[in-house]
């Protein structure tokens, strides 16, 4: 009788304490993660380009591949540059290369790891209708835009650095003026797109993006186009921060008017210094 | 043989009420824990810096919980004495209020409170009173014998007659004290009794959104000798009467820009100026480009009211000459885009362009007196001329809204087809600034304290002041006010104190 009710009184110690470390790492896990440098919080200098109008554009490659695993734009380099520029008080368009759907990264929206920018996305209905009806690159007149962003997520190794249009317009964009740039494999999307002279727009140009260590890290290697191999075999001065797993690092590089950033956690910094190259004020 | 007071149900009904208190007391300590922000306003103090709501959550947070820990620890264990503790605080906190009554010309407000924290009083006493009557603690504990005791007792007694006979003579000690003062300083208005100085006055505080307790914005500066309103919204007339501002004092108006929401009560406010001092100048009103139409404009409307005014009241109240205004443009605006508008007796005004498009140009104004300064915004996004004319100033009042509360809103709107409020929500977010760039500013300028008016969204209860503030005390750790019809900030001329008071409660 007596060892029973030990018995009984143990399993609920135990029971009391795996509810008690769940409910620790349900609840601690996105700040540390957050302070272990994934979405880390943007404290710098904003900056307001009222009247202006910022374009960002993203992959409509959904598979890695023939694996069957789904993949996308990352959801936070399109929603954190796309809040951001709206903070600034710009019209903020959403395009891909061929219209409709943006698929995301099905990782983007984990509640360890989504930004606020995200939060606010999966309760947004403008934001999200115009990632469901994208515009197709192909439609638009990139010199209307003072800002072109170029998301990335695995998802743009397949579209950006393919299109010709999207080099021809970004060229377009850029001769009149344009502030252009991205993340991650964003930054893809500037190999095909020239300087006023014709000569390819990184070539010679500081920049950043996904880093060839951080994909082997994460052991996505089928992708057609390494951002890091591809910028540098383009001509480009490329620099990067390293982490333990450079997944958890953050650089940005501006060059004029080209400004890239290297992966997910560095969207709000390159837009806020778009807007800044942009001529924008502080706010 | 039990007496009345120590029957099971009275004990078991006053241990009841007096957990309910507890309870009561606790709930209020975690408030203050978990809000400051919404306690300061309902506690009818001004809201603060970082350091005021760092002290407001300990000091006060701790004081409730407490009493609300030993008033539920003592009704519900045997141990009854510990509800003394409660109630010696509470004795204490009315003390305190009754010398605010006495000293204080604005006491009305509090006597809710100090009835309730009678009321608690007597439950927690009756509790225990009960509790000893009951008989089931044969021995009293050591505290309670020494709270009996003839020494404790006496001196007890001597607060307590010494606290009721101030409450009770408090018209004749307030009255000696303030040798007839006080009589005088309710027929004489705050406004005249001011210091020296340079001070801050806030007629309205709202926007063209329907918000009860703000109306259409004002501000009013009185700098030194010279009395200035800056904007007349909607309603703001009648305020600057309740707040006995001396209409007919006033050097000029100054009009920011000319949308309806600063604008709206110019008439109103030109007719009482001119009648209260029987002027036989019209009012000076300065703008930028467009306030000759404006001025004009209702100049013409109202001329019919004037001529009527005038044949009923006479010279003795409207000499025809003094009715209206004439408007002055300012212009000339430097390489800084700032223009000194008023320069005399010691008092600098300058204006100088803001960011409002599409309503273009738009003012701000800086106001210097006695080495004391502000700076009033108008309507704008950050501004980086603003920022520079902010530069160590005393006070900025600056306009604010909060973006995601409208976002809010405009999704509610469009739930409810209402199209139109939905679309106003969403565009007005492209030319006023968001209540963290007003901290931005603040902090960049370094800004001594920062007001904010032109709320938006309107805030229907203060519960929301944290809410609508956001991230902005992370950011400015000085001041910050979220503004409420009938404020004054004063400042001393050649000091660095900022007293604020409130007349319209």
């Amino acid at each position: 009788m007596k060892s029973r009710s030990r018995i009984r009184k143990t399993v609920l110690i135990v029971l009391g304490i795996i509810t008690a470390a769940v409910a620790a790492f349900v609840l601690a896990g996105p700040p540390v993660i957050k302070a272990m440098g994934i979405h880390p919080e943007y404290s710098g200098q904003r900056y307001l380009l009222p009247e202006g109008k910022a374009l960002i554009i993203a992959t409509n490659h959904d598979e890695l591949g023939d694996s069957g695993r789904k993949t996308g734009v990352f959801g936070s380099e399109l929603t954190a540059p796309y809040y951001e520029f709206q903070g600034g008080r710009m019209h903020v368009d959403v395009a891909s290369i061929e219209g409709g759907e943006i698929p995301f990264d099905p990782a983007s929206f984990n509640y360890f790891i989504r930004s606020d920018y995200d939060e606010r996305y999966l309760e947004d209905p403008v934001l999200q209708n115009k990632v469901e009806n994208s515009l197709p690159i192909g439609d638009i007149d990139f010199t209307g835009y003072d800002i072109i962003f170029l998301a990335g997520g695995w998802g743009a190794a397949y579209d950006l650095g393919f299109s010709e249009e999207l080099g021809q317009k970004i060229s377009e964009a850029y001769a009149a003026g344009a502030v252009v740039g991205g993340v991650c494999h964003g930054p893809l999307g500037l190999l095909n797109a020239t300087d006023e002279n014709g000569t390819p727009l990184v070539k010679g140009r500081r920049v950043t993006a996904v880093t060839d260590k951080q994909v082997e890290e994460l052991n996505i290697t089928m992708t057609p186009q390494h951002p890091e191999n591809e910028l540098r075999a383009a001509g480009a001065h490329f620099h990067s921060s390293t982490a333990f797993r450079d997944f958890f690092a953050s650089h940005v590089e501006i060059d004029g008017r080209i400004v890239t950033g290297q992966n997910q956690n560095d969207g709000p910094e390159v837009a806020n210094l778009m807007m800044n190259a942009a001529g924008g004020s502080r706010r | 043989m039990k007496t009345i007071p120590g029957h099971n149900t009275v004990n078991m009904i006053t241990r009841i009420l007096s957990a309910i208190v507890g309870g009561v007391l606790l709930l209020l300590g975690i408030a203050v824990f978990i809000m400051p922000e919404v306690i300061s306003t309902t506690f009818l103090s001004l809201s603060t810096g970082g350091a005021g709501i760092n002290s407001l959550r300990a000091d006060i947070g701790a004081l409730f919980l407490g009493m609300g820990a030993f008033a539920l620890f003592g009704s519900l264990t045997r141990y009854r004495w510990v509800l003394l503790i409660p109630a010696v605080f509470l004795c204490l906190v009315v003390a305190g209020r009754v010398i605010s009554m006495v000293l204080d010309p604005f006491p009305t407000n509090t006597i809710g409170a100090l009835v309730m924290e009678i009321v608690f009083i007597m439950v927690l006493s009756l509790a225990i009173i009960s509790h000893a009557f009951s008989g089931k603690e044969q021995t009293q504990p050591e505290t309670v014998r020494a709270f009996a005791s003839y020494r404790f007792l006496i001196v007890a007694g001597a607060v307590i007659v010494l606290i009721a006979g101030t409450f009770v003579f408090r018209p004749q000690i307030s009255a000696r004290v303030w040798s007839g003062g006080i009589v005088g300083r309710m027929s004489r208005s705050t406004i005249e009794d001011l210091p020296d100085g340079l001070h801050v006055g806030l007629a309205g505080t709202g926007a063209p959104m329907p918000d009860s307790q703000r109306v259409g914005i004002s501000t009013f500066v009185i700098a030194g000798e010279h009395k200035f309103i800056v904007d007349c919204g909607p309603g703001s007339t009648l305020n600057l009467e309740l707040m006995q501002f001396p209409l007919e004092e006033t050097t000029a108006v100054l009009l920011t820009h000319f949308h309806s929401d600063h604008i709206g009560d110019l008439d109103e406010l030109m007719l009482k100026i001119w009648t209260y001092g029987a002027r036989t100048e019209p009012t000076l009103v300065m703008g930028p480009v467009g306030v000759d139409t404006v001025v004009d404009g209702y100049n013409k409307a109202f001329s019919l009211d004037a001529k009527y005014r005038y044949a009923h009241h006479g010279d003795a109240v409207a000499p025809s000459s003094g009715a209206g205004g004439r408007a002055e443009i300012i212009d000339g605006f430097g390489p800084d885009e700032s223009v000194v508008i008023f320069d005399r007796d010691g008092v600098k005004v300058t204006a100088f362009l803001v960011s409002h498009k599409p309503v273009d140009p738009a003012l701000g104004f800086r106001f210097d007196y006695g080495g004391r300064s502000v700076v009033v915004s108008g309507d704008t996004l950050p501004d980086e001329t603003l920022m520079a004319q902010s530069r160590g100033v005393d006070i900025l009042v600056h306009d604010a809204m909060n973006p995601d509360m409208l976002n809010v809103m405009t999704r509610a709107s469009e739930a409810t087809s209402k199209a139109v409020a939905g679309t106003v929500a969403t565009d007005i977010q492209t030319y006023h600034a968001f209540v963290e760039e007003t901290a931005r500013i603040a902090r960049d300028a370094d800004v001594k304290h920062l007001v904010l008016n032109q709320i938006l969204p309107p805030i229907p209860a203060s519960i929301l002041h944290s809410a609508f503030l956001g991230d902005s005390r992370r950011i400015f750790d000085g001041p910050i006010t979220l503004s409420y019809d009938g404020m004054l900030f004063c400042m001393p001329a050649d000091s660095n104190s900022i007293n604020s008071q409130w007349l319209l409660q």
